[in-house]
């Protein structure tokens, strides 16, 4: 996928499959941006279902193989893109290649957007009301109906997303290279301080700025499903907090209470149920997900199974990680005793 | 063996080298990324190269001490050795831990919170400035 003198033939083979005519594909260039999926924009102009269609478009592929930093399905994510399409602000996708027939590797092929990178948009013009924009755009995520959401999307195994995820944090400290004793803190801690459940959801498992855009009109664009899962939705509201202390600013923390309001009155969800408290018991819950499939392809490379500077460098994130996972214990257990409000 | 200059040392003008020579005359994006990964890692292998192994012995006593079992010498001064011994004293705390939960043995758990704390600014040492290197 790095090579553009190969690619617009392969893209073309993939575009004709599925019965485009009239292919043309140019300025074929690799993107970075891409955390774990190699990733190439492209222009292309070609006739599908007998619409004359001309456009830049986003190739994002597997890497090769025992290099990827987190395992996931490229048609799984296709379907989801499709699924979560006419309720949320997301590229389009477009085609598939599901077992990289074409392209040599698992793809797919989404609309580009010219929308800009949130953390940039922000320097150049504030917060704004990106916190609202935030609520709005994880309120609607987390009330699309769960119906509307492909059968192959993972539901909590155990009928409770807080069991299974507390289990995945016991599951990681056990099964690395080496005992993991902060993850096993964590994992008891979160099993003694629960929060009042709410009804299940699609949950992102990467909602942060680094997979948000900001479009013309300032609405927040949400991009990159590959780790979507069923599960309880304030797993995304921690994530993004958890991700906003490596890279900030946190949008929630710029307004807490209309971020939570809108949420809440989009979502339904009580006060009891999601309140800044909570969002910092997900804080470090919700980030088992990532931190799992790092840790466990980290185990990978000290086996020797595989070697990469991205996963030595993941790994690493890791330890930014404890500390914030154990700050965010001790604050809580505090805020629990009443020592703050 | 040449001791001098330390690995730590070598490890930094690396990176150094990597920064100010190479990475000016590359022009493509992804790898530009990696090399910024690259140039992190070897600064963070460069504080942790000079005192792992005294690192891990030092936190083995700690556990011992924190879950009341005794010292015992690893006997080979070899970092897989070494790191053997640590993990396997890792794993005594995380059942320490467990049970002090289960109990709700909170005196304890105070105990071993502490070891943890302590593992973490060393990490912290480590890991010195986090940049997302790559993401967007």
């Amino acid at each position: 996928m790095q090579d553009p003198s190969v690619m617009p033939e392969k893209i073309k083979a993939l575009l004709d499959s599925e019965g485009a005519t009239d292919i043309v594909v140019s300025e074929y260039a690799p993107m970075t941006g891409g955390y774990s999926r190699l990733m190439a924009r492209f222009e292309a102009s070609f006739t599908y279902d007998g619409i004359a269609e001309e456009g830049v478009f986003v190739l994002r592929g597997d890497p090769p193989e025992g290099q990827a930093i987190i395992e996931t399905d490229r048609t799984q994510e296709f379907s989801v893109i499709q699924s979560v399409s006419p309720y949320l602000n997301t590229p389009a996708a477009r085609f598939l290649d599901a077992d990289g027939v074409h392209i040599g590797t698992p793809a797919l092929i989404i609309e580009f957007t010219e929308a800009e990178s949130t953390l940039p948009w922000i320097e150049e013009n504030g917060i704004s009301d990106l916190p609202t924009k935030l609520a709005e755009l994880a309120g609607a995520m987390h009330t699309i109906p769960v119906e509307q959401l492909p059968s192959s999307l993972a539901r909590p195994v155990s009928g409770d997303p807080l069991t299974d995820q507390i289990q995945l944090w016991k599951q990681t400290a056990m099964s690395h290279a080496e005992h993991l004793p902060i993850f096993r803190y964590v994992a008891a801690w979160l099993d003694k301080n629960r929060p009042p459940a709410v009804p299940v959801s699609l949950v992102h498992h990467d909602f942060s700025t680094a997979n948000m855009m900001v479009d013309e009109k300032g609405d927040l664009v949400v991009i990159d499903f590959e780790l979507a899962t069923v599960g309880d939705p304030r797993e995304d509201l921690g994530y993004f907090k958890a991700y906003a202390q490596a890279a900030p600013p946190d949008l929630i923390d710029e307004e807490p209470e209309a971020f939570l309001n809108r949420y809440r009155e989009i979502t339904g969800f009580s006060e009891e149920q999601v309140n800044p408290l909570v969002m910092t018991y997900f804080l470090v819950l919700g980030v088992i997900g990532v931190v799992s499939q790092i840790a466990n392809v980290g185990s990978a490379m000290a086996k020797g199974e595989t070697a990469s500077t991205n996963i030595a460098f993941n790994l690493d994130n890791l330890l930014f990680g404890q500390a914030a996972w154990m700050a965010a214990t001790d604050a809580l257990e505090a805020a629990l005793d009443g020592e703050v409000n | 063996m040449l001791t001098q200059p330390t690995t730590d040392k070598i490890l930094l003008a690396i990176a150094d080298d990597l920064n100010s020579v190479v990475l000016p005359s590359v022009t493509d994006e992804p790898a530009k990324v990696l090399l910024g990964q690259i140039d992190q890692l070897l600064r963070r292998l460069s504080r942790r190269t000079g005192s792992e192994i005294n690192w891990m012995i030092e936190e083995i006593k700690k556990i011992n001490a924190a879950i009341g079992r005794d010292n015992t010498e690893v006997g080979s001064y070899l970092l897989s050795d070494i790191a053997a011994a640590y993990s396997e004293a890792s794993g005594a705390l995380g059942d320490a831990i467990d049970q002090a939960f289960e109990e709700g043995d909170s005196e304890q758990l105070d105990t071993l919170r502490e070891v943890l704390v302590d593992r973490i600014a060393v990490e912290q040492e480590i890991l010195g400035q986090l940049d997302l290197v790559g993401r967007g």
